[in-house]
């Protein structure tokens, strides 16, 4: 329990209006969009490294548990402070401090929104691939402490891959600058790539410089369906045979193509087993060529059905497809979990496999749609948290599909994280020795383990 | 409160957060508590015990545009109106209303009173103000922006129906909303005009009653039944074409609040159902029959630029946003550029800009921002409220006229070039 005392303090650090330690603000930073809640005692939106420093020293002097949050998107309980304290939420100090156009970088601060970013860069030419499915509100900060992913990661890959360095503000409120503005940068240690991913536990992040790119000119969608889900599978791999490198590759199954076209009817086959979307951006001059081979390429691989986009508007009549999935099957049942697994792109059909072999097991309903392209699968675990009965299968099925992703050489978690979700198997991939590192790493950079506590992994 | 109802649209919510970064207040303050998010598992809060109706609670529901912003957003079909409508009622039930707004809402609520004290407005609005109040402000309106009260309440210059030159192609019932009565019988005459060159017998029923809106949306039940109930027997009691309306917020009540009332009272919903199905905005209406106008043949030079605002009341409440557009592209002597986003609200919200008006201030001038940097010197919308909150909060220098699409429409149709454009 934190003295009167210390909240003041707390409060005269941060201001009015940006300290909340009233039940009703306090329950609303209680979650993310986990299942797990966990009530903090005070909430503080700092707006400068100054505050959060000041605030870290109360912090690391008092004890107190330290939970870092961003737009709480998070879909493992990264967010959530199990552990009671403080949250410190960078949704005010959202500023672009710089977008150097000539050294293609852009320094930030932790609370800017993805989206809001993509536009800014847009306006200048310019670009930054990354784009998590809650790219609409999630912060930069949250980001980078995710390493997060998505569609276009096949590509352009992940947040880490634009990252240059790092402004940290340690447990003991020293602030720490890791990295730099290059993209070659061999000095020390790889601090920044350290942090990147780290889900809050090693550091608060404070301000991070990232690369960026030429905005390509023009982009062409593609839509093949097959009759046969293994032929889609296929397809996948031969993509990258005849020499192109998409920007997306996605698969829905047969579940998830149904309970879209039950909620949107767009028009999807729903005889299809398996439907492909395949996305390449560049010139014009290059994109048509590729469109055209690509169509063929799928034919010959056994599609039936092939709508390729000729405009704008086209393409996002394709991806509204893909968008609505998370709409359609939220209708469909009240609690849907989002699993994570990742697997080499030649075990993907055999996880889907897999996966159907687990709903079937445990009585589930988990369609699943991936991130072909990089093998990162999706299987919507589609459920009611009321029902404790059916609950306890979901759980054994989790632990199951993430199981059999890393004995198919995959991971546990692409692009989610382990948070609070996958924290209890987290050692079954990585081991005794590298748990005994991670643990110690912990302890080097949090002594008090007060940041983010009992996420990733305990300390006892 | 239908609280079986409201929990199971509250348990729909599986805060994956996409509604938040939409919505303006959210935009603004940047708390979770300003989130559609946050409001949403407030609620959940409350019906689980967790909570009760406290001040920060009352605020937390109240600080909400009812903009329907985060409906459009929300993957899981969470209809956040419904769920603070119902709210709102509990609060209305523990907190009453403040006099200024029991004031308003009691005069809304009848008509006869209404009539009678615009015309004490009139004298207050026109001449007191513009003689001595000028700096004086409402909300963040300066009382000189305020709109004038008509010279004569505008269905009063009506005595039964108004018939088109030639042989009628059909019939309408025209709502014209308290707005237009009393302020902006500029826009009913335009609504007139263009409704009877396309050949329309319009009858203005005299014994209408304000839509209601501004009550039921504030959780008041009871009051509003008595307009709700009225309007709906009228525009219902004979066969008509339609029911047009010039204003997004009685057509809203019509199409969606009015049902939405009577199911939480447990009324019979069937004749509401009845206007809801014949229900138009004027605009909706007007742009399915827009080639059978005499508008002028192009070629005007040094067109005016004009833009369009999405009031929420028809962009999402009524999903209405290419009509207008259809409209004003047809017009030869402007030119039609789109705004920044367009559909974000104008931070009014009814009673929203009085009870935050540092919030809605901000929002407005976001607005207004985009409205300025497309350089048109008119910006027209379908909301009488959205006019007011953005003509009331444009600087002087702006120079840019704020109107209603129809009243382009109608000059348009006098044939007349850019440079007579006068408003």
């Amino acid at each position: 329990m934190l003295s009167q005392a210390v909240k003041d303090e707390l409060k005269a650090i941060v201001g009015e209006g940006k300290y909340f330690d009233n039940k009703e603000d306090l329950l609303m930073y209680s979650y993310d969009a986990f299942m797990v809640k966990g009530m903090p005692e005070v909430v503080l939106l700092p707006v400068s490294t100054e505050e959060v420093t000041k605030v870290m020293k109360v912090a690391s002097r008092e004890t107190i548990p330290v939970t870092a949050r961003g737009a709480g998107t998070n879909l493992t309980g990264g967010s959530v402070p199990v552990k009671g304290g403080i949250v410190l939420a960078f949704t005010k100090m959202n500023k672009i401090l710089k977008i150097d156009k000539e050294n293609r970088i852009a320094v930030l601060q932790p609370g800017v929104i993805n989206m809001e970013f993509q536009k800014e860069l847009a306006k200048q030419g310019l670009y930054y691939p990354p784009d998590p499915g809650s790219m609409a509100a999630t912060t930069m900060g949250g980001n980078v402490a995710e390493n997060a992913g998505g569609p276009r990661a096949v590509k352009y890959g992940v947040t880490k891959d634009y990252l240059l360095g790092l402004e940290v503000v340690l447990a003991s409120g020293e602030v720490l600058r890791t990295g730099g503005k290059t993209i070659k940068n061999v000095t020390g240690y790889n601090l920044t790539q350290l942090f990147c991913g780290s889900e809050g536990t090693l550091g608060i992040i404070t301000e991070m410089t990232l690369r960026m790119i030429p905005l390509p000119e023009t982009k062409r969608t593609l839509q093949a369906a097959y009759k046969n889900l293994g032929d889609a599978g296929k397809t996948v791999t031969k993509v990258f045979e005849i020499g192109i490198l998409p920007v997306a590759l996605e698969i829905l199954d047969k579940v998830f193509i149904n309970i879209i076209e039950d909620y949107t009817h767009v028009g999807l086959p729903r005889e299809a087993e398996a439907l492909l979307l395949i996305e390449v951006d560049g010139p014009e001059t290059t994109v048509v060529p590729q469109a055209e081979r690509l169509t063929k390429l799928c034919q010959e691989m056994g599609a039936h059905e092939i709508k390729v986009a000729k405009t704008a508007k086209e393409n996002d009549e394709i991806w509204r497809a893909r968008r609505s999935a998370y709409g359609a099957e939220a209708r469909l049942k009240p609690t849907a979990i989002a699993e994570d697994c990742t697997v080499p792109v030649g075990n993907l059909i055999a996880m889907f496999h897999e996966v159907a072999k687990i709903a079937e097991k445990y009585k589930l309903l988990i369609p699943v749609v991936a991130h072909a392209g990089d093998g990162n699968l999706h299987p919507q675990i589609l459920t009611d948290s009321r029902d404790k009965e059916e609950m306890k299968r979901v759980e054994k099925a989790i632990d199951e599909i993430s199981i059999k992703a890393v004995e198919l050489g995959g991971t546990l978690t692409g692009e989610h994280g382990i948070g609070i979700a996958k924290r209890e198997i987290l050692p079954f991939e990585l081991g005794e020795t590298a748990m005994e590192i991670t643990r110690n790493i912990k302890r080097v950079f949090d002594p008090l383990n007060i940041l983010n506590p009992d996420k990733v992994v305990r300390i006892a | 409160m239908d609280t079986q109802e409201t929990k199971n649209m509250v348990d729909r919510c599986n805060k994956c957060g996409l509604c938040i970064s939409a919505c303006p207040t959210y935009q603004q303050i940047l708390t979770e508590g300003a989130s559609p998010r946050g409001r949403v598992q407030q609620v959940k809060n409350y019906l689980e015990g967790n909570v009760d109706l406290s001040k920060r609670f009352k605020e937390i529901i109240l600080s909400c545009l009812l903009c329907e912003t985060c409906i459009v957003n929300c993957p899981s079909g969470v209809r956040h109106d419904e769920i603070f409508t119902d709210l709102r009622g509990e609060l209305v039930k523990k907190y009453g209303l403040s006099w200024k707004k029991r004031l308003i809402y009691t005069l809304l609520t009848n008509e006869k009173f209404l009539h009678s004290t615009t015309v004490f407005a009139k004298l207050g609005r026109n001449w007191l103000v513009e003689t001595f109040a000028k700096g004086m402000r409402v909300g963040n309106i300066p009382m000189g922006k305020l709109p004038m009260v008509n010279p004569k309440p505008f269905r009063d210059q009506f005595d039964g129906v108004i018939r088109p030159d030639g042989e009628p192609k059909g019939r309408v019932f025209y709502f014209t909303g308290c707005f237009t009565n009393y302020f902006a019988g500029g826009v009913g005459q335009a609504v007139v005009n263009v409704l009877k060159k396309l050949g329309l017998e319009i009858e203005i029923p005299s014994e209408q009653d304000c839509c209601g809106i501004a009550v039921i949306l504030s959780g008041e039940e009871d009051l509003p039944l008595k307009n709700v109930e009225k309007n709906i027997s009228m525009l219902t009691r004979a066969e008509v074409d339609a029911v047009l309306v010039d204003c997004a917020t009685c057509g809203a009540a019509f199409k969606k609040e009015y049902i939405a009332l009577l199911k939480r009272k447990g009324m019979d919903t069937r004749q509401a159902e009845v206007l809801k199905k014949r229900t138009f905005d004027v605009m909706e209406y007007v742009a399915a029959r827009i080639d059978d106008l005499p508008l002028p043949k192009n070629g005007f030079k040094d067109k005016i630029r004009i833009t369009y605002h999405d009031p929420c009341h028809l962009v999402r409440a009524q999903g209405v946003s290419e009509a207008p557009r259809k409209i004003l592209k047809a017009l030869p002597q402007f030119e039609y550029v789109e705004m920044e986003e367009a559909n974000a609200c104008c931070g009014g919200g009814g009673s929203f800009q009085f009870d935050f008006p540092g919030v809605s201030k901000k929002i407005t001038e976001k607005k207004i921002k985009n409205i300025r940097e497309t350089g048109a010197s008119v910006v027209v919308t379908g909301c009488p409220g959205c006019r007011v909150t953005i003509g009331g909060n444009m600087e002087d220098q702006d120079r840019i006229s704020v109107l209603h699409p129809l009243q382009l429409l109608d000059w348009a149709l006098s044939g007349k070039g850019p440079e007579e454009f006068h408003p």
